[in-house]
């Protein structure tokens, strides 16, 4: 790695982090979320170091374009309020830092993979162009690829499903009819 | 360069009939006609026949792999695909009797049921890690949606589906996590690659453990292995009790289909690491289960318990990872799907178009009151415990007996153990039944239509797995776990 | 006193016929210009400008390889700080966004919104800006620098980050999107690029134009939650579920031509597309339609703009903006409308590719900076194409926008879709 994109790597990082920081501490969930959009931001960043500008792109898109937009959407569109630090309880804050520390766990043996394995030889080497992962969904992977249409189209159903106000039965009222 | 995907037809049309059948039905139950859409269980049970009637076909094909290598179209996938054909269909007849109850019109559960069908399906048919997210996807995204369809009982269904949800999103994230780790530590996400790259010693042994424990807890969320169990008796309570039925047996089933497909066709050369994992978790998940099953009053509460429990017994069978513990899991699958849904199918019936929570005090002088309906569960409940000949006592005789093979004895014994405990509660209920008489002004209880269909069919289905005609279907099971 | 108030002009109403000779005198007058320098040059063909050093190449060569020719030696840890290293490019970036914004953005919108209100006057049978300078030419500067040097208001209970954030949440993406749009011409020789018109050559401009248009969305929600006024929010939720909606339909029809060019990079799109009947417009009749809806939406361009409404409605997101910040908003709207005339015309119409063939002589030529007059000549014509909408149509109502963007754009944009790639597997 280069001293330039070492620096850069540095920034980004630290933007990242930054951000992750003020989405748990923020009071509101707004800013929150806000925070949270500069993160991914950032980790698009990282992602663009790494020499794979389609997941950067996708990142941007996906998370900070329409997972965000709706996030911040509903918050605002049901005026959520001002909420309490999840750190002030204090039995939380124990099980947040267990969990945190099992994360970071994690994550060190994520990173200590680096390495520590060869990637097999039909993996794609970076730069990952995006000819090259269009080729692989629709060869390789197409199976998924298209099995994951049903699974969008399940979840948008779903939300159908759930946000349609509720028609009522027949027989409830041939019931109420009756009653009468 | 690109490659056209050796999609072999004859495999892959189990999908395509369930997946089409599932759109068709979607569209009908948005844009149909009144007509049309009292159609739609019908429609369904069609298009779960014409799979079926693929699957045969799939298995006369000269390959089993299809689509590189993405599904793997093996004994075991065909068998629990059955297994699923058979429990969706049960699930949608059950849905077209017992659904509009709710007093809401929840057409789209027939689409829903379809698509988590097919979902189980690639889950137990995955030859990649990707295929089995996407399908254990499918599947649990399905169940959320059904699981609050609850029409008026709308606030307890909203919490069931909210629990779930967040659970299980969280359970996904271990999954996705380990199958990420396992992608590092072997460099594929293909299971046969993974299996060749631990066998050669190549794969990062502390990598591989630690992805392979992820996974464990991922999926031992979805088939609610203790200490994972949290959610199951609230969601199973909260729930429409038709979408109770499905999920105590779909996703369960599918859930030790995917814990096969990793455990053992991926990392059977790492058994030494996952084998006494999975032991202590068996042993948990049935003392737990039938412990707390003992002294729950409401029925889907103590039927929730009595599925955990049940999958402590097939955890046993992925724990000993031979070929009699498969042909335990691929048995007491068919097994536990029949006697399970006519303990649900019954619990509709004794429940009325009411659907509140039952009390177990309610099934009292149900032997009076829907006799068939009584025996029914009498057999199920008889099963279940594994009183021979019975197919639960089949069933649990090779699941112990691969524990055994494995060298687990005290496991096994743990395991008869527990199988005595749990005769109490559910004979509790045959006391109840036959015993005690009918709450004051219960009324006698027709059996009808799909409901009657549905009751005969666990009852018959449970039969045949008995013994002495079970026997074949043991053989057929080994033969499928080859 | 009398300088400040002149007077009213008797016929203060232009003609179609003047306007439409302002735009020609325009157009030629880029064109002289070009063929001054040409001739200057003392070249006797359209190649000097294929070999020789633009903008692009002036810089290249005396900011990084004339600099680094004085230190060839090693540097050490500061390496990334020699010419050609690490950090130049990252201050040519940050220098050439400066200079897009002002330099370019600034008096392009600016003149966009006098020729907006001059067609749409004209449209109107009125006469639009007429008194600041000739032709009310000063006009819209004016209005800038007013905008400018007005007091900066933030209410006493809006959320002072979020709503001094938001304008720049809005406008930092929409000049990001300069970055992808090829002006003119790239020349390569020996593999190496001489001088190129487009900024960054991404291999994946279409996809990062899109993801780059939907991160503005935040920026305007939260301008007007942060406003902390019922209007303002009212407003933002009206503007963000309208662009969210358009923004599938314009994906989809931007994926129609991807699918027809098999790439998604803008340079590549328009090098491939040749004289007039090679342009993409034509397997793609139906995309332009939707293109041209989905855009307006975008835009919130009239029979579109519910958000803003101005005869119906107070303002909309932006009612609580005043001085820069508020035209922040208006400069990213318009530069928008830009970038989006500009993505068609390279999409569709050929980019900066003349329509004539190279046989035609210097009509067909489109090295350079004449590639840049065809660009600007096609961009804008399709930017007049949106006012005259603009000017036709009457306003929408809301569920009339939603239905016709979810029930009927969506649809559409998906059979096109696999109308345009049926297309591309029959025609091979």
């Amino acid at each position: 790695m280069s001293v330039g994109s070492l620096i850069a790597f540095c920034i980004l990082a630290l933007v990242a982090i930054f951000g992750a920081f003020r989405m748990l501490t923020s009071h509101h969930p707004v800013h929150s979320a806000l925070y949270l959009v500069l993160n991914f931001c950032a980790t698009a960043g990282i992602y663009l170091l790494l020499t794979a500008p389609f997941i950067a792109i996708v990142q941007i898109a996906v998370y900070a374009g329409a997972i965000m937009v709706l996030f911040l959407f509903i918050m605002m569109y049901l005026n959520l309020g001002f909420t309490r630090d999840i750190l002030d309880d204090k039995r939380r804050r124990w099980v947040t830092l267990v969990a945190a520390v099992l994360l970071g766990a994690l994550i060190w043996m994520g990173a200590a993979l680096h390495g520590a394995v060869t990637l097999p030889a039909n993996a794609l080497p970076p730069p990952y162009k995006v000819e090259e992962i269009g080729m692989v969904l629709f060869g390789t992977y197409a199976l998924p690829f298209e099995v994951a249409s049903i699974l969008l189209l399940v979840a948008m159903m779903g939300a159908v499903v759930i946000a349609r106000p509720q028609l009522r039965a027949e027989s409830d009222t041939k019931k109420e009819a009756a009653q009468r | 360069m690109y490659q056209v995907p050796d999609v072999h037809l004859l495999t892959f049309l189990p999908f395509v009939a369930v997946v089409l059948t599932g759109l068709v039905t979607m569209v009908l139950s948005a844009f149909g006609t009144e007509e049309q859409q009292a159609r739609l269980p019908r429609i369904g049970l069609l298009g779960l026949a014409v799979s079926g009637i693929a699957l045969l076909l799939a298995g006369t094909a000269r390959t089993n792999s299809s689509f590189g290598g993405m599904l793997n179209m093996d004994g075991t996938a065909v068998w629990f695909h059955i297994v699923f054909l058979i429990t969706t269909a049960l699930t949608v007849a059950l849905a077209a009797d017992h659904f509009k109850d709710l007093g809401a019109e929840h057409r789209e559960i027939y689409a829903l049921l379809l698509f988590a069908c097919m979902g189980m399906m690639l889950m137990a048919a995955a030859g990649n890690l990707v295929v089995l997210f996407i399908g254990l996807e499918t599947m649990s995204v399905a169940l959320y949606i059904m699981a609050a369809m609850g029409g008026r009982r709308q606030e307890s269904s909203n919490e069931a589906a909210l629990k779930y949800l967040l659970l299980g999103a969280f359970a996904t994230g271990f999954l996705v996590y380990g199958m990420a780790l396992l992608y590092g530590a072997t460099g594929s996400l293909a299971v046969a690659t993974i299996s060749d790259t631990v066998a050669a010693g190549s794969a990062h042994v502390g990598y591989l453990a630690i992805g392979l424990a992820l996974l464990t807890i991922g999926l031992g969320f979805k088939v609610a292995l203790v200490p994972f169990h949290m959610w199951a008796p609230d969601v199973y309570e909260g729930s429409p009790t038709v979408v109770t039925a499905f999920m105590a047996v779909g996703p369960k089933l599918a859930g030790f289909a995917a814990m096969w497909r990793i455990l053992h066709d991926a990392a059977l050369p790492a058994q030494q690491q996952w084998m006494p994992v999975l032991a202590v978790l068996a042993v948990v998940t049935m003392l737990v289960g039938n412990l707390a099953a003992l002294t729950q009053t409401n029925i889907k509460r103590l039927l929730a318990y009595s599925s955990i429990a049940h999958a402590g017994y097939i955890a046993l069978g992925v724990m000993a990872g031979n070929q009699t513990g498969l042909q335990g899991v691929l048995y007491y699958a068919a097994t536990y799907a029949f006697l399970s849904l006519a303990a649900f199918t019954v619990v509709l019936i004794a429940n009325g178009d009411t659907n509140e929570q039952l009390h177990i005090d309610e099934l009292r002088g149900l032997g009076k009151r829907a006799p068939l309906a009584a025996a029914s569960l009498t057999v199920a409940l008889v099963g279940m415990a594994g009183i021979p000949p019975l197919s639960g006592f089949l069933g649990k005789y090779l699941l112990f007996s691969a524990a055994v093979q494995s060298g687990h004895v005290a496991v096994a014994a743990i395991g008869v153990l527990c199988s005595v405990i749990s005769v109490y509660y559910y004979f509790r209920l045959i006391v109840l039944m036959y015993m005690q008489p009918p709450v004051e002004g219960a009324q006698q209880i027709e059996i009808t239509g799909y409901t009657k269909c549905a009751l005969v069919a666990t009852l018959v289905g449970t039969i045949i797995l008995s013994l002495p005609i079970g026997w074949p279907i043991v053989l057929m099971a080994g033969w499928c776990a080859v | 006193m009398a300088t400040l108030q002149p007077e009213l002009k008797a016929n203060g109403r232009i003609s179609f016929g003047s306007l439409l000779g302002l735009a020609v005198g325009l157009l030629v007058l880029v064109a002289a210009v070009g063929f001054g320098l040409h001739v200057l040059q003392a070249i006797p063909s359209s190649e000097w400008w294929r070999q020789g050093p633009s903008l692009t190449n002036l810089v290249r060569l005396y900011l990084v390889e004339w600099p680094a020719s004085w230190h060839g030696g090693d540097w050490g840890v500061w390496n990334f700080l020699r010419p050609g290293r690490g950090a130049v490019p990252v201050i040519t970036a940050i220098l050439s966004w400066t200079i897009v914004i002002f330099g370019f953005m600034l008096p392009m919108v600016t003149y966009q919104i006098y020729a907006l209100r001059k067609i749409l006057g004209f449209m109107q049978a009125r006469v639009g800006p007429t008194q600041v300078g000739p032709l009310g030419l000063l006009q819209t500067p004016c209005d800038v620098l007013k905008l400018l040097t007005k007091e900066d208001v933030i209410p006493t209970k809006a959320d002072r980050w979020v709503f001094f954030a938001a304008p720049f949440m809005v406008l930092v993406p929409a000049s990001m999107a300069y970055l992808v749009i090829p002006f003119g011409n790239q020349k390569i020789v020996d593999g190496a690029v001489r001088y190129s018109l487009v900024c960054g050559d991404l291999n994946i401009g279409v996809l990062y134009l899109s993801a780059i248009s939907s991160v503005a969305v935040i920026g305007i929600i939260s301008a007007g939650w942060a406003s902390n006024n019922k209007y303002s929010l009212l407003g933002a939720m009206r503007s963000a579920a309208q662009l969210v909606t358009y923004e599938v339909p314009l994906s989809l029809a931007l994926l129609a031509p991807v699918v027809w060019a098999g790439t998604l990079n803008l340079s590549q799109f328009a090098a491939d597309q040749g004289s007039v009947w090679g342009w993409y417009c034509w397997p793609n009749l139906l995309t332009i339609p939707i293109f041209v809806v989905s855009a307006l939406a975008e835009l919130g361009h009239t029979p579109f703009d519910l958000a803003e409404a101005e005869s119906e409605l107070v303002a909309g997101y932006n009612v609580e903006y005043s001085g820069m910040k508020f035209a922040m908003f208006f400069l990213a709207e318009f530069s928008n409308a830009f970038i989006l005339s500009a993505v068609a015309v390279t999409l569709l119409f050929g980019g900066w590719q003349s329509p004539f063939p190279e046989s035609w002589g210097p009509l067909g030529w489109d090295a350079g900076i004449f590639g840049m007059f065809w660009f600007f000549a096609k961009t804008l014509a399709m930017i007049f194409g949106l006012f005259w909408v603009r000017a036709t149509l009457p306003r929408m109502r809301i569920d009339q926008l939603m239905g016709l963007g979810w029930k009927f754009m969506i649809p559409l944009g998906l059979a096109n879709l696999l109308l345009v790639a049926v297309l591309r597997v029959l025609v091979g």
